[in-house]
């Protein structure tokens, strides 16, 4: 099994990136589109991507564990059948802002793989940069995209 | 000249997985070399579906087999879906943009909304 963490700094307070991490119209800005996001136990929401020849679009996420505002877990399964793995975050106020602590773990077979090459897809740097302006005129005030 | 024994380009190993059986059977591989009856059983579809697909995954150098007795064995080769790390630190570097884009949604986001009492001397601009 291996996992990805990362730790950063951010100068505002914990409440603040707790916003930032669980309202799904700032979760656009800086992350995927998702839906049906809630901190309640079990919920169960989906992160939209660009669907390609090998990966279907979609990550489909139950929450495990949403403490405010210090920590959040949920599922991960970005293909049909695939085996989850799993996204934690950790707050602590920290130096007078927040340190906020990623981790993704559970990789192992394919899992890696795929969301290396597919779910954030080649060249992803470019993409967001172009695709974020349009994405926000694509939204809704909730955060969905506008029909 | 273009060894032939290199591992499988990226555009087989890209068809090679589009099929969700396929990935199935990747994933049964990556736990342990299997013969084909068990990999019917895990997967729980049909012999000849099973035989069909391990061998587009041979042919992609995904999957290699051995002979043992009355039962063929197989198993994952990893070589062309590149090492852990490598897919690892790409996420990783994924990550840190997202990380970087949180950070930038947290500066234009307003302050928090529950304002400490207030400074009686606010600084003058000029």
């Amino acid at each position: 099994m291996s996992r990805v963490r990362v730790v950063r700094d951010y100068p505002h307070p914990p409440a603040k990136v707790w916003r930032a991490l669980t309202e799904p119209e700032l979760i656009a800005r800086w992350g995927m589109r998702v839906e049906g996001f809630s901190t309640e136990l079990g919920a169960r929401f989906k992160f939209y991507g660009t669907p390609n020849r090998a990966w279907r679009g979609f990550i489909e996420c139950e929450m495990l564990e949403a403490r405010a505002p210090s920590r959040l877990r949920y599922s991960w399964v970005d293909r049909d059948g695939g085996s989850p793995t799993y996204v934690s975050w950790q707050l602590e106020a920290h130096a007078g802002g927040t340190r906020v602590t990623f981790e993704h773990s559970g990789f192992q077979g394919l899992n890696g793989f795929l969301l290396a090459t597919f779910v954030m897809g080649p060249g992803h740097r470019e993409k967001l940069r172009r695709a974020l302006p349009a994405l926000l005129a694509a939204l809704d005030d909730h955060g969905h995209a506008a029909p | 000249m273009r060894g032939m024994s290199r591992s499988a380009s990226d555009d087989s190993v890209f068809q090679a997985i589009a099929c969700p059986t396929r990935r199935r059977l990747i994933d049964a591989l990556a736990a342990g070399e299997s013969n084909v009856s068990e990999l019917v059983a895990a997967l729980d579809v049909t012999q000849s579906a099973v035989s069909q697909q391990l061998s587009i995954l041979k042919s992609a150098g995904l999957v290699g087999e051995r002979t043992a007795g009355r039962f063929r064995y197989y198993r994952l080769e990893a070589a062309p879906l590149g090492e852990i790390d490598v897919w690892l630190n790409r996420y990783r570097a994924h990550i840190e943009r997202q990380l970087d884009a949180l950070g930038q949604v947290l500066d234009e986001m307003p302050p928090e909304p529950e304002p400490p009492a207030r400074r009686a001397g606010k600084r003058k601009r000029s």
